[in-house]
């Protein structure tokens, strides 16, 4: 039906642009040639011939009819893509846009308010966490829990401090040694007899610490412990370990 | 009119009726509900809203939290929109662990179209309601004060009240700095609620951290000892400082009884005062050294200069007496004060004269605020020399007749400590302004020798000693004034010193209100000062000396 009614209509428009063509030919003695088809914009004044004429520069007659070739062979391309099948696509390819770049919009604004609600709920972690860790430092829990594992404050005179001396640094340089080279020590891998009940001591130096294979039956009681438990009895005031440099 | 027209014109007969009906209803919307339409819709779709700015932390010297902020749920209420009360409370209190019947009573009065629920609550129990879904229950996200080390120098930092402001301390006194700039929200939602816009029209600034010169390890040793001194001597309350002498930091101020900081409201108002800088007292025997500095300054006497004293000495219409028995005989400056002779300080007094004796009173800052940077100093009463009595010098000189703030003692000593330099006190990092010279350096190391004295052979604090450093201090014993005289009963007892003695690294001073059993300030405050400074000193890895 539209089809129709484009074919109806053309019979009608093709006089009138034949007419508008024209135009400018019965005016051309007397008018600068005017475009086939009103540019937007306020309409202009008509000119009259006697005011417009003097001040009107000769043309070219072979530019002039470039232009006009140009001009309708333009409105010619105009017409057919406004008319034609391609423009309505344009037109939905447009629509379809609008409409994806408003889903995009709304996606976009749900991801920031869910941005938000979990930067609110980190932060809240964050908040518990940071109270959670200040009631943790306080001194007065971690002495208590120092001296419930045997540990002793010092007394203030039993604390010693070492007093740094000018030639120090120098003598300490001195009597520095480079280290030996670390070489690592070769496992032996010889069975241990079910009955042998395991040495209790230091380990030799350089020899890596040995963990129980999983599985392997364990004698705690006749083991005698390692003596490194930091359970043992506090140490004299005067062997604390406390000397340092002011 | 065939069959085809006729469906057609039944058919648009149909739909004309109900374009008529849908213009009639439109109209109806517009011009009836319109109002409360719009109103409804902006209510349910675009939420406008403060976005409270997060309070600033405060920490102490080593960065260790003392009071921070977190999220807080509010749940409020409009009575009149809930459908079923009863229901709606049960499930409320399930939610909230509260008593069902408080809620119950809220939700019932239809009188109000608002009532708060809970105020400030755990956010998890706010999420919990949240999720509970209640019509006309309205959630709303806040921010509350939290102190994590409980009472912990709670008179000094303060309190927030409900609505985010501080109310006490520091959290008042740095309001701005600590409070921020709240910011403004509007959210808009979709049908389902969900959020499909969030613009921040005003943006929210958060509040700045502050940091204090408070070592909390050394101020939860402080608040310990003072405890246990409130628990022996049962005093009406307790104060102690601990100063470095060389920059005036203050490192702890601790008060006792202790205030919980989560409910600083509850307290009582002697509880809640900060009175190492709000209370006034007469500082007794700790006040001669201040008398003795200006008698050494004005060159009037010498450490070694000899004294014949009497038993008593009459000032005008009053006799003054040692306190302890067996007092008078010869003395040098230097016993007068390890002895605390009041004979002596008040003969040295009346040899400096009123106009000298009041210069240096003033010298030392007494009856002018110390301008520490705590909220509600007081600046102390000290008479103008044209106010005296007849009696007044012989009474001022051994801390009668004037009262002086726990600060400006601390103070004063800080000078004696720091060669005759008076650093201002103070409790936020980077607020200490430029120092004063009040003592010639050598004067106050004669006095400081002195003070060394008094926690030696014959000294008033002998048993405050710690082996290894030397230590310098006066105790003080002073009657409280009461009805226009001297009380019997109460007293203060107060010791002040630093150490060590030499090269002064720590300041420390207890004054004890009003202490029960022992009143002298050897006994009860000067042990406290022992236990404080025997905690310090190796923790601040101060050497012997």
């Amino acid at each position: 039906m539209a089809r129709a009614a484009t074919a109806a209509a053309k019979p009608r428009t093709a006089p009138a642009r034949t007419a508008r063509a024209t135009a400018p030919a019965r005016s051309a003695p007397s008018r600068a040639p005017s475009p086939a088809r009103r540019r937007s914009g306020p309409a202009a004044a008509p000119r009259t011939a006697p005011r417009t004429a003097p001040r009107t520069a000769p043309r070219q007659p072979a530019a002039d009819s470039l232009g006009q070739a140009l001009a309708a062979r333009g409105t010619v391309l105009l017409d057919r893509l406004l008319q034609g099948r391609l423009w309505v696509g344009c037109i939905g390819v447009l629509l379809a846009g609008i409409v994806f770049l408003n889903v995009g919009l709304l996606q976009l604004n749900d991801q920031i308010a869910r941005t938000d609600k979990q930067s609110g709920a980190i932060g809240r972690e964050n908040a518990g966490l940071r109270i959670r860790l200040a009631k943790l430092d306080s001194t007065e829990r971690i002495q208590q829990l120092a001296e419930a594992k045997g540990f002793v404050m010092p007394a203030p005179g039993a604390v010693r401090y070492v007093h740094s001396r000018a030639g120090d640094a120098r003598n300490a340089a001195r009597d520095a040694v480079a280290p030996q080279p670390y070489v690592a020590p070769v496992p032996a891998v010889a069975p241990v007899p079910a009955s042998t009940t395991p040495v209790a001591g230091p380990p030799p130096a350089g020899t890596p610490p040995v963990t129980p294979a999983a599985g392997t039956p364990q004698t705690p009681a006749t083991t005698t412990p390692a003596t490194t438990a930091t359970t043992a009895q506090p140490a004299p005031a005067a062997l604390a370990p406390t000397q340092q440099v002011p | 009119m065939g069959l085809v027209e006729r469906r057609i014109g039944l058919l648009f007969g149909l739909f004309l009726l109900l374009l008529v009906f849908a213009g009639f209803r439109a109209t109806y919307l517009v011009a009836f509900k319109g109002n409360d339409l719009r109103g409804r819709a902006a209510q349910q779709q675009v939420q406008e809203f403060a976005v409270p700015a997060r309070r600033g932390a405060i920490t102490d010297r080593n960065g260790r939290e003392l009071a921070v902020t977190e999220d807080a749920a509010t749940i409020s209420a409009n009575p009149r929109q809930i459908p079923n009360p009863a229901a709606t409370a049960t499930r409320l209190s399930a939610a909230l662990h509260v008593p069902i019947d408080p809620l119950l009573r809220k939700l019932s009065d239809r009188s109000s179209g608002f009532v708060y629920l809970a105020r400030k609550i755990d956010a998890a129990k706010g999420d919990a309601v949240r999720r509970l879904n209640l019509p006309a229950i309205t959630v709303a996200t806040e921010q509350r004060r939290t102190y994590p080390h409980g009472t912990l120098a709670s008179q000094l930092i303060g309190a927030v009240g409900t609505d985010g402001f501080g109310l006490a301390g520091i959290e008042q006194s740095r309001e701005k700095v600590l409070h921020g700039k709240d910011g403004k929200r509007r959210v808009t939602s979709d049908a389902l609620g969900n959020p499909i816009s969030i613009v921040d029209l005003d943006q929210a600034r958060p509040g700045q951290d502050l940091r204090l010169t408070i070592d909390s390890a050394i101020q939860e040793r402080v608040e310990s000892v003072i405890a246990d001194v409130g628990r022996t001597y049962q005093p009406k309350g307790a104060t102690a400082l601990v100063l470095d002498p060389r920059s005036g930091e203050i490192l702890s101020l601790a008060n006792w009884p202790p205030v919980n900081a989560d409910r600083f409201g509850d307290a009582p108002a002697y509880a809640r005062q900060d009175r190492a800088v709000g209370a006034s007292y007469e500082p007794g025997s700790t006040f001669k050294a201040v008398t003795i500095s200006g008698a050494l300054s004005e060159k009037l006497i010498q450490p070694s200069t000899l004294f014949q004293l009497g038993p008593t000495i009459q000032v005008a219409d009053r006799t003054i007496r040692e306190s302890h028995a067996g007092g008078g005989g010869t003395l040098t400056t230097a016993d007068i004060l390890a002895q605390s002779s009041n004979v002596g300080t008040v003969t040295i007094g009346l040899r400096l004269g009123a106009t000298r004796f009041d210069k240096w009173v003033r010298a030392f800052g007494f009856g002018a605020s110390t301008n520490v940077d705590i909220p509600g100093e007081a600046a102390g009463i000290v008479p103008r020399p044209k106010n005296y009595s007849g009696s007044s010098m012989g009474n001022m000189p051994i801390g009668q007749g004037l009262a002086v703030t726990p600060m400006q003692m601390a103070s004063a000593y800080q000078t004696i400590a720091n060669g005759g330099l008076m650093r201002p006190p103070h409790v936020i990092e980077g607020d200490g302004g430029p120092a004063r010279r009040v003592l010639q350096p050598h004067v106050a190391a004669q006095v400081s020798r002195m003070l060394e004295g008094v926690l030696g052979p014959g000294g008033t604090a002998r048993e405050a000693k710690i082996d290894g450093y030397v230590l310098a201090g006066k105790t003080g014993t002073a009657e409280k004034a009461e009805n226009g005289g001297y009380s019997k009963t109460k007293y203060v007892a107060s010791f002040i010193g630093f150490a060590p003695a030499r090269r002064p690294r720590l300041l420390v001073a207890v004054m004890v209100d009003e202490p029960k059993g022992s009143i002298y300030g050897g006994q009860v405050a000067a042990p406290a000062f022992q236990k404080i400074a025997s905690f310090a000193l190796p923790y601040l890895r101060i050497p012997p000396g």
